[in-house]
């Protein structure tokens, strides 16, 4: 625990010594294998224009069209993610970043607005979640009064405002949206090269959404330094864990293959080892990977706008004594931290890496997350429902102190009252206890049915060693026949769990807060028989008509003999007609009791 | 036995007689070898005749084995020859069974055929005698034919009796459907009378006529009496046998009005059996239809309450299902005054005139003369003006008093009248930074206050003419534009306008009027730099803006609103569907064909997305080639900047020395700045003469109110003909609102226009134009658009439907009866 996340240190750090230079343009890209022959690759893209320039609307580094939105919708700072899959902490470690550049499944937006009130803040957000849409190709403008919430505690302002401004912090997330090429191509034309060149030209959406993690992350905010000198500075990142055996099967031909007889490895020790049984082995000697193979293409030269900046492009955290072929050209600088090595690229050759097969020693290690989060539904019914809210700090020593914070939908009907705590301790004992003894503080904005949803923070501390599980009960409305999607019966979507773990108490002295995602989750609600409305006004029809037809005409009918009746049609023809009608009629029938 | 007895065949003799010898030979032989003989004298001798004697019996031997091989090959030649005769013997002998075979069996068939037993054999057929006696034709015939003639004769016999069999059966079947048809009849009846009885409408009728002693008593007389009124059905199925009335049943029937049924019903028990012969004439079914009576009519109460009925269902439905339905159902359309909109559409409630005041200072002369030279010039306009909403009204610079009350009118132009000695002709100069045209003359050129056509006057009218040519021209054209389908007579006047301008200038116009954008309250202006390289990558956009963009935006703020973006974007490749520049060898220069010039602008890659918030944007991008295509020309006319119709402007810019830069300073920016302006003032529609910025932007106020004048009648007329059109459209108050707003002041700016106040006119069209394009482009007009007439049908009609036939059909039947009545009221 007290290891500081080597990887969120090198983050870190290239974002404060980035932070402080003026108009320019930085991109890195961090490769860093992980186990389970996952190979996580962060983007990252950072540009600057100078405030008083982007006011004037004179946009260099910074694109317009998104330069434009935010003047027009007021927005100060902005925080936009596309996140699809999840990210495996068991094996995998604690998040890039801290978990500040990724967000919950589907879309997440946050942003500041400067405004007057709350409703022209709102107004504000509305225009630009709908200019964000356009600029993105999502579905952004779904992101209305029911999907909007303030938080109070949960997010903090990255960059420098000035305290004039009036800010209002809104968010909203759509955990149902697919993420797909169709977002990063917008997202690629915002950079200054395009993609063309650079470790931008590496993004291809086949690759990119074939992981089994990916997010995107696009963080617009002011930043001033001492002196006074104010930049606005546009963060891209995009991170992805790949598979490396899945990404190095062609393209052409995607379909796995098992591994030939001669070149599996058996264990021979176990007891039914023979010709036609084996029991592999857990390879021992790490894969070989390029950047060509896994990506489908090399780095097609730096992009000039970075020319200047003496850190290297891309770096690799493999242990030193790993060999690692570079092309040639790009120079090579290891950190004395023993893991890392970067390259700096030239600018017009394309620039590959390979490692080869060898035998892996020492691993990079990874740290074990500070707190572990899932959140469930249970129960049963068409009804009723519960949400379940574990959290488990791995810690023996530290208390971890966080805030919770969760947007149900207004179809999702909490009861704050049933909200119980129970702790189970390393030695598997579960105890009831109060919730309160966990919980210090708690905000809560109920929902209003069709307006806004529930918004539910909690300030929470689970003490060492032990598992800490949050339990409510929930009650499903029944939506209106026109509230239902196309795919009713696939159920609902609740947007994943936002935890921020405050830097003093989890964070492991460093002074930024790390962020957790639950997934999101899927939830079932009543759906009618939609074909019901038109079937009730056939019938009902039907049967007014039907009543009512004969009440009426008993009514105003009069009623006579049979052979009066035929008498009184003997007078004209077609009476005449009509009467051998009615006889053929009675001679099925043999009814006899005619009407006029 | 003697082998002389066993061989007996001659050619075998020779052999037997030759061994014969051979063995004599060899018996001398011995005989000559034997010692004991000793019938020579000597060895010598004896060897002699051994080998004497050896000699002949090896030649006998010899011949012995030539013998023997002779024989052996007869041996062989025999059998052969017995083998062949063998076969031929063996296969007569299979011939000879063969036909042992086919002996046995034609005797066996013929056997058959004897003993075989035909069936007319056994023919049930009339005696011989009997049939010579039918046919003595065939006593003569003999055995055969005779029996063929009887069998044909009995074929036909039995296909007659066959027909008249079936036409039994039919006749069986017949009678049997008609007895069970009776059969229900009778039984129906049965349960009608039991009704009647049960039920009897009249009782006390059918009590007094079973009761009355006077009627008659039996009800059995009756029916005798009244056996043709009533019905009789008797049904008889057996063939030779009266029927048998096994039981007879009577009823009587009484209705109200008195008629009585009665009916007889003969039943027999024995149905199954079958008919075959017809029945006799006697015993054929009767079968006679009552003679129905109509019914009495009806009691006027009866009448007077279906009436009331149906009344009462139509008054329901009048008064409370279609006010409820109406109500429910129908959307809310305010009131548009749609005759007033289509005048304005039609260009008959204003016509837009435009009179132009022109200053006249006349500092160095007297009023008089002042006021003389006024008239006069005044009057050479009006000759020279052809185009009559269009004129030019002159005024001296101190008359201010004859409109005390109303705002005075925009002065479009003040000329000067500045003396100068050492002159022969006037001369005019127009000033650059003002809208003030200085007039020199030398003041002998003073009109005297008689002469009624003073050269002067002359000169400054057509002066004056000359400068408004082009404002006129477009000003005719934009009229005649917009009314071309209206009245032809209020386009009469400018399309005289335009016949008498030049046809240059004509095009022009009409060249610039397509090409300029439409008139907006804001413009967003986006220069972006284009490479499609990496350099150069950044410019002094900032100063060039200022220097170049700004005093141009500041002249048109009267007009438009405007907002400034830059932006630079590297790596803009072309289209790749775009075609590629061509070298051309003769100018050194890489060239793009003027028609490809549309597609030079890579809409999908370069982010070219129109500003946020209304009105439209014009780009303008000033375009770096790479240096491996420098310098990038168009191609004849070598020209680097065109013009984008109503989307903005490119220019090319070739570095100076084909050295690619990396930032592009002021200095580099000047060129394409200044023809950037020049495309600003294009694409805004501005005229091109004359040379006066101020002057040029007040004819745009002028030619702007035009346009938007005319723009918001049009959209006026669209929204009243849109809502005619489209019943079903709901139309909010607002849009009444926004109609009432737009036509208001589009009054008011026709007032102005005909006041000759250009920038209150200008003010209140866009307010109109904003409130035209407002009341029309009304989101909640659209929504009602998608529940079509149909769609309503199919919701009702289930239920309108099997409820609504009754009911009409019922009141007609009222109506009719109504006026059957009131007729025959009348005819008595």
């Amino acid at each position: 625990m007290t290891v500081l996340s080597l990887l969120s240190l090198l983050f870190l750090a290239a974002f404060s010594s980035l932070a402080s230079a003026n108009s320019d343009y930085h991109e890195s890209l961090v490769l860093q294998p992980l186990p389970q022959s996952a190979l996580l690759a962060s983007f990252n893209f950072q540009s600057n224009d100078s405030q008083t320039s982007f006011n004037e609307r004179h946009f260099r580094y910074f694109p317009r069209a998104l330069g434009q939105i935010l003047r027009h919708a007021n927005t100060k700072e902005l925080h936009l993610r596309f996140t699809t899959g999840r990210w495996d902490a068991e094996s995998w470690g604690p998040r890039p970043w801290n978990g500040t550049k990724e967000g919950g499944t589907g879309v997440e937006l946050w942003a500041w607005i400067d405004a007057v009130d709350d409703e022209s803040a709102f107004a504000k957000w509305i225009t630009l979640a709908q200019s964000l849409s356009g600029l993105f190709c999502a579905s952004l403008n779904f992101i209305d009064s029911t999907r909007t919430t303030r938080p109070v505690a949960s997010f903090e302002p990255t960059g420098t405002h000035a305290a004039s401004d009036n800010l209002h912090l809104l968010h909203g997330t759509l955990p149902g949206e697919v993420v797909c090429t169709e977002n990063l191509t917008p997202f690629l034309k915002l950079l200054p090269c395009k993609g063309k060149a650079g470790v931008a030209s590496l993004l291809d959406g086949h690759k990119l959404f074939d992981a089994s993690w990916q997010s995107m992350s696009v963080d617009v905010r002011p930043i001033c330094t001492q002196t006074g000198e104010c930049v606005v500075q546009i963060d891209q990142s995009v991170d992805i864990v790949l598979d490396i055996d899945r990404s190095k099967r062609p393209r052409d031909n995607p379909i796995p293959r098992p591994v030939p007889n001669e070149q599996l490895v058996c264990d021979t020790s176990k007891p039914y080892h023979s010709d036609d049984t084996c029991y592999p082995l857990e390879s021992t000697s790490e894969k070989s990977w390029g950047l060509s193979e896994i990506f489908g293409r090399s780095i097609s030269g730096s992009c000039p706008l970075t020319e200047g900046s003496t850190d290297g492009t891309v770096c690799l955290r493999v242990p030193h004594e790993r060999e690692v072929r570079a092309t040639e050209g790009a120079v090579e600088v290891k950190k004395p931290d023993g893991y890392t090595r970067c390259f700096t690229l030239e600018s017009s050759t394309p620039f590959d890496l390979n490692i080869p097969e060898q035998e892996a020693t020492t691993q990079v290690p990874l740290d074990e997350p500070v707190l572990r989060a899932e959140r469930t539904i249970v129960g049963h019914g068409q009804e009723r429902g519960g949400m379940r809210i574990i959290f488990d700090n791995p810690s023996d020593t530290h208390p971890v102190d966080f805030i919770y914070f969760e947007t149900l939908p207004w179809f999702l009907r909490p009861y704050v009252h049933t909200l119980q705590a129970t702790i189970t301790g390393r030695d598997g004992l579960r105890r009831q206890v109060p919730a309160s003894q966990f919980i210090k503080e708690t905000f809560y904005r109920p929902a209003i049915d069709r307006e806004r949803g529930t918004q539910l923070e909690l300030a929470l501390s689970v003490p060492a060693a032990s598992t800490v599980t949050l339990t409510y009960d929930f009650e499903k409305a029944i939506l209106r026949y026109t509230e239902y999607p196309p795919d009713a019966n696939r159920g609902f979507n609740v947007a994943p769990a936002v935890i921020k773990l405050s830097p003093a108490g989890g964070g492991g002295g460093a002074s930024h807060p790390i962020y957790i995602r639950t997934t999101s989750l899927l939830l079932p609600l009543p759906t009618p028989d939609f074909s019901m409305p038109y079937n009730v006004i056939i019938l009902t029809s039907t049967v007014i008509a039907l009543a009512f037809g004969s009440i009426f005409n008993l009514l105003v009918r009069r009623f006579v003999t049979a052979e009066e009746a035929s008498a009184m049609r003997a007078q004209t023809l077609k009476s005449r007609l009509g009467g051998k009608l009615v006889a053929l009629r009675d001679r099925v029938k043999g009814k006899t009791a005619k009407t006029e | 036995m003697a082998i002389r007895d066993i061989v007996v065949n001659p050619s075998l003799l020779p052999v037997l007689n030759l061994s014969a010898e051979t063995r004599d030979q060899c018996m001398q032989l011995l005989a000559v070898l034997d010692p004991s003989a000793d019938s020579y004298s000597d060895s010598e001798e004896r060897a002699l005749a051994a080998s004497k004697e050896q000699k002949q019996l090896f030649a006998l031997l010899a011949r012995l084995r030539g013998l023997n091989r002779d024989a052996i090959l007869r041996v062989r030649e025999t059998k052969q020859a017995t083998a062949e005769a063998r076969q031929e013997i063996d296969r007569l002998h299979l011939q000879l069974q063969n036909l042992y075979y086919e002996q046995r069996h034609l005797t066996g068939e013929i056997a058959a055929c004897e003993s075989y037993d035909h069936k007319y054999l056994a023919l049930p057929l009339i005696p011989l005698e009997e049939f010579l006696a039918l046919h003595p034709e065939h006593r003569e015939s003999d055995e055969h034919d005779l029996m063929i003639a009887r069998i044909n004769h009995e074929h036909a016999e039995r296909e007659k009796l066959e027909q008249a069999r079936q036409e039994l059966l039919k006749r069986k079947q017949a009678l049997i459907a008609e007895n069970n048809k009776r059969k229900e009849d009778l039984a129906s009846l049965d349960q009608d009378l039991e009704r009647f009885i049960d039920v009897s409408l009249c009782p006390s009728e059918f009590r007094t006529m079973l009761l009355t002693p006077g009627r008659p008593p039996s009800p059995f007389r009756r029916s005798s009496k009244r056996s043709i009124s009533g019905g009789l059905a008797i049904n008889s199925n057996n063939s030779n046998s009266p029927p048998t009335l096994s039981h007879l049943v009577l009823y009587q029937a009484t209705s109200p009005s008195s008629k009585h049924v009665l009916v007889m019903i003969a039943k027999n028990e024995d149905l199954s059996s079958s008919q075959t012969v017809d029945p006799h004439p006697d015993y054929t079914m009767t079968v006679s239809t009552p003679s129905p009576r109509p019914p009495p009519p009806e009691k006027p109460e009866a009448i007077r309450t279906r009436f009331k009925v149906i009344a009462a269902f139509w008054a329901v439905i009048i008064l409370l299902g279609f006010p409820i339905w109406w109500k429910t159902t129908s959307i809310y359309r305010a009131s548009l005054p749609i005759p007033e909109m289509i005048d304005w559409a039609d260009g008959k409630t204003c016509r837009p005139v435009f009179p132009l005041e022109i200053r006249v200072e006349t500092p160095h002369l007297p009023d008089a003369e002042a006021q003389h030279l006024l008239r006069t010039t005044q009057h050479t306009l009006d000759d020279l003006n052809e185009f009559s909403a269009h004129h030019l009204r002159l005024k001296l610079s101190n008359d201010n008093v004859d409109e005390p009350l109303n705002e005075p009118a925009d002065t479009a132009l003040t000329v000067r009248l500045l003396p100068q000695d050492d002159l022969i002709n006037p001369k005019s100069e127009l000033q650059h930074d003002t809208t003030q045209l200085d007039v020199f003359y030398s003041p002998n050129q003073i009109p005297p206050l008689s002469s009624s056509n003073p050269p002067l006057s002359a000169y400054i009218a057509g002066e004056l003419q000359q400068l408004f040519t082009e404002e006129k021209a477009i000003i005719a054209q934009i009229l005649s534009n917009s009314h071309a389908s209206s009245a032809a007579a209020t386009s009469q006047p400018s399309s005289t306008m335009l016949s008498s301008v030049s046809p240059q200038l004509a095009d022009s116009i009409a060249k610039r009027q397509r090409r300029s954008m439409k008139y907006a309250d804001t413009y967003h202006l986006a220069f972006s730099l284009f490479t499609p390289g990496t350099e150069p990558s950044s410019w002094d956009i900032q100063a060039a803006v200022h220097d170049y963009i700004t005093p141009l935006l500041q002249a048109f703020s009267p007009i438009s609103n405007f907002t400034v973006d830059t932006q630079v974007q590297l790596y803009a490749t072309f289209a790749p569907t775009a075609p590629a520049p061509e070298y051309d060898e003769s100018h050194g220069a890489w060239t793009l064909k003027p028609e490809d010039l549309s597609a030079f602008i890579n809409a999908a890659e370069w982010p070219l997305s129109p500003s946020i918030g209304p009105g439209p944007t014009i780009n303008f991008i000033l375009y770096v080639p790479d240096a491996a295509q420098s310098p990038l020309v168009v191609k004849d006319s070598l020209a680097t900047s065109w013009v984008v119709p109503q989307w903005g402007g490119v220019v090319l810019l070739n570095p100076a020395n084909g050295a690619q830069l990396q930032h592009l300073s002021g200095d580099a920016l000047q060129a394409p700045f200044l023809t950037f302006s020049h495309q600003l003032l294009t694409l805004l529609g501005a005229p091109s003469t004359p040379a006066a910025l101020p002057f040029r932007l007040q004819t745009l106020t002028r030619i702007r109110a035009a346009s938007l004048l005319l723009s918001a009648s049009s959209t006026m007329g669209s929204l009243a003909r849109l809502t005619e059109s489209l019943p079903s459209i709901p139309i909010p108050a607002t849009v009444a609102a926004s109609v009432a707003t737009t036509l208001s002041h589009l009054t008011s700016t026709c007032e102005h226009l005909r006041r000759g106040r250009f920038q209150a006119a200008l003010a209140d069209a866009r307010i109109a134009e904003t409130e035209a394009e407002r009341s029309f482009f009304e989101k909640s007009m659209v929504g009602q658009m998608y529940f079509p007439d149909e769609h309503k049908v199919a919701v009702y009609l289930p239920l309108l439907g099997p409820i609504g036939v009754p009911l009409i059909v019922g009141l007609l039947k009222e109506v009719k009866k109504a006026i059957a009545l009131r007729k025959a009221r009348k005819a008595t």
